[in-house]
């Protein structure tokens, strides 16, 4: 797992309420959760994470939980100036999605 | 200092299209509004990001951080010297006529069209009509200008829009955090609004649903506080003319930012067809998708709503939309968002074929196109204008021949 290797990346959720907000900040006591929101009214939140052992399975499980069906997971992923949207995604159990997220790593980092 | 450092990665982290030269330098800022018995501090930076999607974040660790954006700022107050100079035409333009306004809107909103579209694809359509207003469009923007570095009325005014516009949208953003901090927001402004007004106000917006009453809180607070801005000689009525308009130009920049996302979706420019394979053929991804939001125009109408109130401070209010100076009616509203569904439309086929053929040359000169955009402004930086404010303005004036 080099990849995990302390790079910062910030992982954005949309349809967010202050509910998962907060449930995100209990999961991620030591990261930054980072609320924005423009004049057009979208409101979107954002995981500031440096990638670390445990992070990408940590997240895959709380999406799972909080996010139960497919379709209703929106995430998108930025790293240094790139980024990938990801809608419906991660199937329904953890290891398959912090697979998927590992690959989209591995292919943002240009690995 | 470090803090100010932090804030600076955290927002370059968040919008990782921001180019180091157009974020400024961040200074705290510290916001008290009495009436609401709110006090919001953090730090403030401008930026100039054609991603038009944030400009407040509420960060656990950072505090509140506002990012002017003066690429939306911009526009606004680009389309408010137009309508300063030109909106007694507007009901030539309603008709349908040809007319100095029609023209000079036009090009604006096509304009920033073009760039939201630019933003999400490099198709030959977006390229061929960001060309089509810088090379044969933006001419018409000069003498407006150039009238505002000669007349010392005019560059107050157009001090105002620029100051207004930008201030309009992070009071906005800045009811986000009364909202949080306060439930009785609602009745807070009420009771503004019947200090301000001498008499109740009926809230416009209790229809909607709760997210979308936040929005309508949050508008109304920022025209309470914006209206403060205004220089003491400078008339309330006008002042009030200019805070509708401003709501109006938010709702029809909504709609093309919106369309041109909807129409990058539907027609990415990926198929577009190679250069010198199929240079025959009609302008590829010439069909767009453009549409109004309809939010958006509630709020602008809620907006006006909440300025004829306060006129009625001075009278009976009826006499706010009859002012000739910076004149704007409500039903103005809906006639510039119906303005902007023609606004990408062929208006010269042998204009739009010269700058098809120049956007079929740029494929694959991204950097080339960017630059272009880059020149077709003047960037001010902060000592270019008072320093104290620490942030730079951004005006369209076409192609800089100095550089800033």
């Amino acid at each position: 797992m080099e990849i995990l290797d302390g790079s910062r990346f910030v992982f954005e959720f949309v349809g967010a309420d202050k509910k998962f907000i907060s449930e995100l900040e209990a999961v991620f006591p030591d990261n930054d959760v980072v609320v924005r929101s423009s004049f057009s009214g979208a409101e979107i939140v954002s995981l500031v994470i440096s990638l670390g052992k445990g992070v990408i399975g940590k997240l895959a499980g709380f999406l799972i939980q909080k996010r139960k069906t497919e379709a209703g997971r929106t995430i998108e992923i930025k790293y240094r100036d790139n980024s990938i949207k990801l809608q419906g995604f991660g199937g329904d159990d953890v290891v398959q999605m912090e697979a998927q997220l590992v690959e989209l790593i591995h292919e943002m980092k240009g690995k | 200092m470090r803090a100010v450092q932090e804030t600076r990665d955290l927002l370059k982290t968040l919008r990782p299209s921001l180019h180091d030269d157009f974020l400024s330098v961040g200074a705290p800022f510290d916001y008290d509004i009495p009436e609401l018995k709110f006090r919001l501090q953090g730090t403030q930076y401008s930026i100039y990001d054609e991603a038009i999607d944030a400009v407040f974040y509420r960060s656990r660790r950072s505090g509140s951080i506002v990012a002017n954006n003066t690429y939306l700022s911009s526009f606004a107050y680009n389309v408010a010297v137009v309508w300063a100079a030109f909106g007694h035409e507007y009901d030539r333009l309603a008709q349908g006529e040809q007319c100095s306004l029609a023209t000079l809107l036009r090009y604006n909103l096509k304009k920033f069209f073009a760039e939201q579209l630019l933003v999400r694809t490099n198709s030959i359509f977006a390229r061929g009509i960001f060309l089509e207003t810088l090379l044969y469009e933006e001419r018409v923007m000069r003498p407006l200008f150039a009238a505002a570095e000669s007349h010392t009325a005019e560059a107050v005014r157009h001090e105002f829009f620029s100051n207004f516009m930008s201030s309009i949208l992070l009071f906005h953003e800045v009811g986000h955090m009364v909202q949080d901090a306060r439930a009785d927001f609602e009745t807070l402004l009420l009771e503004e609004l019947r200090r301000a007004g001498g008499r109740e106000f009926s809230l416009p917006w209790k229809s909607y649903t709760e997210p979308l009453q936040i929005e309508f809180r949050c508008d109304t607070l920022a025209i309470l506080s914006g209206r403060r801005l205004a220089p003491a000689e400078m008339p309330q009525d006008f002042v009030l003319r200019v805070t509708a308009f401003a709501f109006a130009v938010c709702a029809c920049m909504i709609g093309l930012e919106k369309s041109a996302a909807a129409t990058a979706r539907k027609y990415p420019g990926d198929a577009d067809a190679d250069l010198l394979d199929d240079y025959r053929n009609i302008l590829p991804g010439a069909s767009f998708v453009i549409g109004k939001d309809e939010t958006g125009l509630a709020r602008a109408h809620s907006a006006a709503a909440v300025c004829e109130h306060l006129a009625r401070a001075d009278g009976d209010g009826s006499e706010l939309f009859a002012g000739s100076e910076f004149p704007f009616r409500p039903e103005m509203i809906d006639g510039l968002a119906a303005f902007t569904l023609n606004t990408v439309d062929v208006a010269d086929p042998e204009v739009r074929g010269l700058c098809e053929l120049l956007a079929r040359a740029f494929g694959g000169n991204p950097r080339g196109m960017r630059y272009l955009r880059l020149r077709s402004k003047v960037f001010l930086m902060p000592e270019d204008r008072e320093k104290q404010r620490a942030r730079f303005q951004i005006e369209e004036r076409g192609i800089s021949t100095q550089q800033h």
